[in-house]
């Protein structure tokens, strides 16, 4: 290897690369790892929690018929959110002792429980109903939570929704969304004459009560982030005007003395200002207008029709549908004015945005050809999804931790329209019962 | 055409000079894995590799070697050098057994092995004296030809050629770090870059796998939480957990305890983790594993 000089040039280069190879072997040294292993888990599956909801215990006998309806909405609101699986009770190896208890963890362990619910209901001797729970890692051998509340014997479909949301939040580490209620047109009649009355129901579809008489037409009801009071449009004889109502007293007063139509209205995330479209000759362009001063604000200023606003959950910014660009697309701009940038580029016409409570995504309702869609994007308008896509689906609303939305849908020939949900990543698509065709449905953010 | 040459060479003179430097410069992370002799065969081969002889001597315990065997202890040299001794008298004896009656072979022969059975004797009627005398001088060397193919198995530790192998082998001052009171089954753990005692990487993989499976992160998490939790796993030998795992590390988030309680949930649910090879259990007696479901959702 001394004499570089070699006139053969191809010994020269194979003793050359030896040496290079001989070289860069000598720099590899054994690196042993250090004391403790460590390995990276990145993947999993999401997959259906089993869990077991034993009958509650009733307190007395008379109590035990209100202790089995809890453990059976407990039951349905967890089944329903996609993310449990609730194990037949047939199963259960095990009858329990009683809520303080602790279970015998490899009976529930055998038929693949992973967490297990035990509790009680009790009337108290003042009237009121007591509500007791314990949520149990059947693995681990561990409470996980345990709770225990009181309210009046009416209220106890409430109850078994606040239980529902606190096993909810315990095992998926976010909050839940059964103690909520949905506000929604409520639609019968022919459909040449049809009744449009606006209702509110907990989310399940229980408890339905109607907040209007039918005599107007009414459209786009909106909750307020204090869960008392609804905004929405309505006309009857004038122009469609927006209104604000207390559910609770049933108070109703116009928003604003506009010359024109003021619709699509929405609470701010703060409850202070409803922003909303005022009609504006052909045009209509976004307004915001403060509840206590009754301040109105002009947003957008353009020769074409800007409405649907939706609030981000820090109040920072808007989304809106516009035709500005020809077709109606979506567009986000600050909320205290500003340059507004359009996000939708898919084909077809984008309508209805509506911002997750989450932050995360804007939900939409996209026509192309002959099908309406709800879908997704997120708010810089990357990672556009569609969730559902049919005959005609429309009006998209999040549930208040923006896992799951609510929307509307037709089907061919059906006589009208329908509640349906569907969580974010398009799975999990559910009917909403509810007494007659219903549309336009706005998800209250949680009770408690 | 010699000056083209000239500047070719020095050219790539430069250029593996510069390899030379870059390589010293940035060692290689890849660690030196032990190779695998790999021998490939036809279904015809390995079906009569595996179809196996049904004449062949049964294995005695002593024969199933180890891949390494203690050489720090005397006790092979002992045994080797003695046996030979003692042996090379009896085959003397054989030979001569051959040519001598039987009652003379009998007793040498019994200490040392079947072949002298009593068949013979008792073949030995008056009646049919001649022919069975007959007999008996042409059965009489068969027992000696049925102790031939005997004799192998049993003289096997006799010329055992690891043993031999042991004694020959000078380098016995390298070897000795395998030796210990359980033997090595380790072929590298002599050499400065074996790996064979650590944790194979595909038992690591198969770990991972496994728990991947068995892994449902909580549906909290989105793309938005970056969030991670690592859990100090400890672990029996038979690969189940010792105790709990504990949390040694993780981000500050509400999502938390429900991601380390879904990863517990993973390793109670799926354990015990027998893809862990117990040779290895000193790699692998303490994990920690990091659970983050960041890539999972895309972020």
């Amino acid at each position: 290897m001394t004499n570089w000089q070699i006139p053969d040039l191809s010994v020269t280069r194979r003793q050359a690369l030896a040496l290079g190879a001989a070289a860069g072997g000598l720099t590899l040294s054994a690196r042993h790892a250090a004391a403790v292993v460590r390995l990276d888990i990145t993947e999993g599956n999401f997959q259906p929690l089993p869990i077991a909801i034993p009958n509650f215990f009733g307190g007395a006998d008379s109590d035990n018929d209100t202790a089995v309806g809890v453990t059976q909405i407990i039951t349905a609101n967890l089944k329903g959110s996609g993310l449990f699986l609730p194990i037949d009770p047939a199963a259960f190896l095990e009858k329990l002792a009683g809520v303080d208890n602790v279970p015998n963890f490899p009976n529930w362990r055998t038929i693949n429980a992973q967490a297990l619910v035990t509790g009680r209901i009790t009337r108290q001797s003042d009237g009121r109903l007591k509500a007791e729970f314990r949520l149990w890692d059947v693995l681990a051998g561990q409470q996980l939570a345990g709770q225990q509340y009181f309210t009046t014997p009416d209220n106890w479909r409430r109850i078994a929704h606040i239980i529902s949301d606190a096993i909810y939040e315990r095992l998926t580490g976010e909050k839940g969304y059964f103690d909520t209620r949905v506000v929604f047109v409520d639609e019968t009649g022919p459909k040449d004459h049809r009744i449009k009355r606006l209702a509110i129901m907990d989310q399940d579809g229980a408890n339905v009560r109607y907040l209007t008489r039918g005599d107007d037409l009414v459209l786009t009801p909106r909750f307020s982030p204090s869960t008392q009071e609804i905004t929405y449009m309505a006309y009857g004889q004038g122009d469609p005007r927006v209104y604000l109502l207390n559910i609770e007293t049933g108070q109703r007063e116009v928003v604003g003395n506009f010359p024109g139509m003021s619709f699509a209205p929405r609470f701010s995330p703060d409850g202070q200002h409803v922003i909303m479209s005022l009609q504006e000759g052909s045009n209509a362009n976004l307004f915001i207008m403060d509840l206590r001063s009754k301040a109105t604000t002009r947003l957008t200023n353009t020769p074409a029709i800007d409405t649907a606003p939706s609030y981000a959950p820090d109040g920072s910014q808007i989304c809106f549908e516009s035709d500005r660009g020809g077709h109606p697309q979506i567009y986000v701009m600050p909320a205290a004015g500003g340059a507004a940038q359009r996000i939708s580029f898919g084909d077809g016409i984008y309508s209805t945005p509506v911002w997750s409570p989450r932050g995360d995504y804007i939900a939409f309702t996209k026509q192309s050809a002959s099908t309406f869609a709800i879908g997704v994007m997120k708010p810089d308008g990357s990672g556009e999804r569609i969730l559902t896509e049919g005959f005609h689906n429309e009006g998209p609303t999040f549930a208040p931790n923006g896992r799951v939305i609510m929307y509307f849908s037709d089907v061919v020939g059906s006589p009208g329209p329908s509640l349906f949900t569907i969580d974010t990543a398009g799975r999990n698509q559910q009917r909403v019962p509810t007494p007659s065709f219903a549309s336009d449905p706005a998800w209250s953010p949680l009770l408690s | 055409m010699r000056g083209s040459l000239t500047i070719s060479a020095i050219v790539h003179l430069v250029a593996l000079g510069m390899c030379l430097v870059a390589f010293a410069a940035q060692p290689l992370e890849a660690p030196a894995t032990p190779t695998m002799a790999v021998n490939t065969i036809s279904v015809k081969e390995f079906t009569e590799l595996t179809k196996g002889v049904k004449d062949t001597p049964k294995l005695k315990v002593d024969d199933i070697k180890p891949v390494a065997d203690k050489v720090d202890t005397p006790k092979p040299v002992d045994e080797v050098a003695p046996k030979p001794v003692d042996k090379k008298p009896e085959i003397k004896t054989d030979t001569s057994a051959k040519q001598q009656p039987k009652p003379d072979n009998k007793p040498d022969q019994k200490p040392a092995d079947k072949p002298a059975k009593p068949k013979p004797p008792d073949y030995k009627p008056d009646q049919i004296a001649d022919l069975l005398k007959q007999k008996d001088a042409t059965k009489q060397p068969k027992p000696d030809d049925k102790a031939s193919p005997d004799t192998p198995p049993r003289d096997s530790p006799q010329f055992n050629a690891d043993q031999v192998a042991a004694l020959l082998d000078k380098r016995a001052p390298q070897r000795q770090m395998a030796a210990a009171e359980t033997l090595n089954n380790h072929p590298d753990l002599g050499s400065s870059t074996g790996v064979a005692a650590q944790l194979s990487q595909s038992e690591m993989d198969a770990l991972q796998a496994r728990i991947s499976k068995c892994w449902s992160p909580p549906a909290g998490i989105n793309e938005s939480s970056k969030i991670y939790i690592v859990l100090r796993v400890a672990f029996k030998t038979d690969g189940s957990m010792s105790r709990e795992p504990v949390l040694v590390e993780g981000t500050a988030s509400p999502l938390g305890p429900a991601l380390a309680e879904s990863a517990k949930r993973a390793l109670l649910s799926c354990q015990p983790f027998t893809m862990l090879r117990p040779e290895h259990y000193d790699e692998w007696k303490e994990i920690e594993m990091k659970f983050d479901p960041r890539i999972l959702l895309g972020g």
